[in-house]
């Protein structure tokens, strides 16, 4: 199940950590999360990590701008 | 029980029992009789259909003979062995008679399920569960779970429970699904119960029906102890009479976490998904014990399995029971350090290619933060493909976790 979620800007160099939570106790099994330019420019997304807290999970994608110039982007992901 | 004086071979008596096939009566130590399974029941065969004289309770086939409702309102009264059902006043409303306690040892159930005449296509009896040994006296056990969708068709019998147990009984509040020859039917409800071993005595609170997707909270509590025994109750929090109190009788040592199921023959009798067994609270005194649980997949005919979600213990624990197989494949359990990285290989068969694998590490550790920071593929001299994945512990204690991966 794909989904798309938030959308902002980052500037060229910079870095930045979001993080997505779902109901429940927050599993949707592993989750491939990519940052999607919307704009000319280049992302990486660098890591994916989940956290567990008071019986929830939260999952946590970082991406990196590549690119010279800041880009505008959203987020997409999908699991099984 | 009060009744009319039958006539039997060898005149008028005022207890006539029926033995049905493929049971025997048993001599109980202080002289009375109780019907119990055969050890070799004969007669029985795949699509023989259900005497009507046995209800298959949590635990298995039992003589409907020998399944009491505890009337709300009234206490089950265990003392010196002998159980009667006590109203508050102390009135003694039925007799049950005496119940053999083993001592301390091997827990009671999935060990004594009695599985019923015939033979159903799936199996049945404890299909998964978890289980852990107390040090100390448990004083209370909660756990939370969302009643799950209808099964889409309806031939089994399914219940779930959180429970607690010695070598000869068993204390639980029960959600079930189906008709268990004595109540229950194409539709979720909840009864506690209290259940001895090898088809022998079982008590139940009067059922009460749930609707999918409402939220059950089983909880039991110790209320007493002294030398007459333990004494504890067990209900369905916040639903009226799904429970009764029990007085007087041996400690229970043993919590579980259990799917149990009856009459299964296709996957579908099984409700869709999973059942998350969550907010799981267990106090020995005033304290949260240190509970590491013991999976067990017991039948995986259909994909069931039991998965550690939480491994924490006061109020945030959780496993989860899978009805069928789950979408992604799921390995470990291991321990990464604070701080530290770990990078594992996962080979399959043949020439290991399972295409390209989303790999993640899910942390069970309450609370903690993996991050998967590497997947990888390596080919070798032979043309074998093995899959890595690196985890880093982002902090600062020490987390167990599960792989879970997939592919398209």
């Amino acid at each position: 199940m794909s989904w798309t979620s938030g959308s902002g800007t980052i500037a060229a160099g910079a870095s930045t950590t979001w993080w997505f939570s779902w109901g429940g106790n927050g599993d949707v099994g592993p989750q491939l999360i990519q940052a999607e330019p919307t704009s000319s420019g280049e992302l990486a997304t660098t890591q994916l990590a989940e956290g567990l807290s008071s019986g929830h999970i939260t999952y946590y994608a970082t991406m990196q701008n590549q690119g010279s110039n800041t880009a505008s982007f959203q987020w997409r992901g999908g699991g099984f | 029980m009060e009744g009319k004086p039958r006539i039997a071979p060898g005149g008028p008596r005022d207890d006539v029992r029926l033995v049905p096939p493929g049971y025997a009566v048993r001599r109980l130590p202080d002289g009375s009789y109780s019907v119990v399974p055969a050890p070799e029941a004969e007669g029985k065969g795949a699509g023989q259909e259900m005497p009507d004289d046995i209800v298959i309770t949590p635990g298995g086939a039992r003589p409907r003979s020998l399944v009491h409702q505890i009337e709300p309102g009234a206490v089950l009264d265990g003392t010196d062995g002998h159980y009667r059902m006590l109203h508050q006043s102390g009135e003694v409303l039925a007799d049950f008679g005496v119940i053999d306690h083993a001592s301390e040892g091997e827990p009671l159930m999935p060990r004594n399920v009695v599985q019923p005449p015939g033979k159903a296509p799936l199996g049945s009896g404890w299909i998964c569960y978890a289980w852990w040994n107390r040090a100390n006296t448990i004083t209370s056990f909660s756990t939370s779970w969302a009643v799950p969708p209808d099964p889409a068709t309806h031939n089994g019998l399914v219940y779930i429970f959180n429970g607690i147990q010695s070598s000869s009984m068993i204390y639980q509040p029960v959600l079930q699904w189906g008709n268990n020859g004595w109540f229950g039917g194409n539709y979720w409800c909840v009864a506690s119960w209290y259940a001895d071993s090898q088809g022998g005595v079982a008590f139940h609170s009067a059922p009460v029906t749930v609707n999918v997707g409402t939220e059950l909270t089983g909880i039991m509590t110790l209320t007493g102890q002294s030398a007459q025994g333990f004494s504890y109750n067990c209900e369905f929090q916040g639903i009226a009479n799904s429970g009764y109190p029990l007085q007087n009788v041996p400690e229970l040592w043993q919590c579980v976490e259990t799917l149990e199921c009856y009459g299964m023959t296709a996957a579908s009798d099984y409700p869709a998904g999973k059942v998350d067994m969550s907010s799981i609270d267990i106090q020995t005194g005033t304290a949260n014990p240190n509970v590491v649980w013991t999976l067990v997949d017991a039948v995986t005919d259909v994909g069931q399995h039991i998965d550690l979600f939480d491994t924490s213990y006061s109020g945030h624990g959780e496993v989860d029971i899978w009805f069928g197989p789950s979408p992604y494949w799921e390995i470990g359990p291991g321990t990464v350090a604070a701080g530290a990285s770990q990078q594992w290989w996962f080979a399959w068969g043949g020439n290991g290619d399972v295409g390209p694998q989303l790999i993640q590490a899910e942390p069970v550790t309450d609370p903690s933060l993996l991050a998967t920071t590497q997947i990888a593929e390596s080919r070798n001299t032979g043309g074998d493909l093995t899959y890595y994945a690196t985890v880093e512990n982002q902090q600062s204690a020490a987390a167990e976790f599960y792989w879970r991966g997939g592919g398209r």
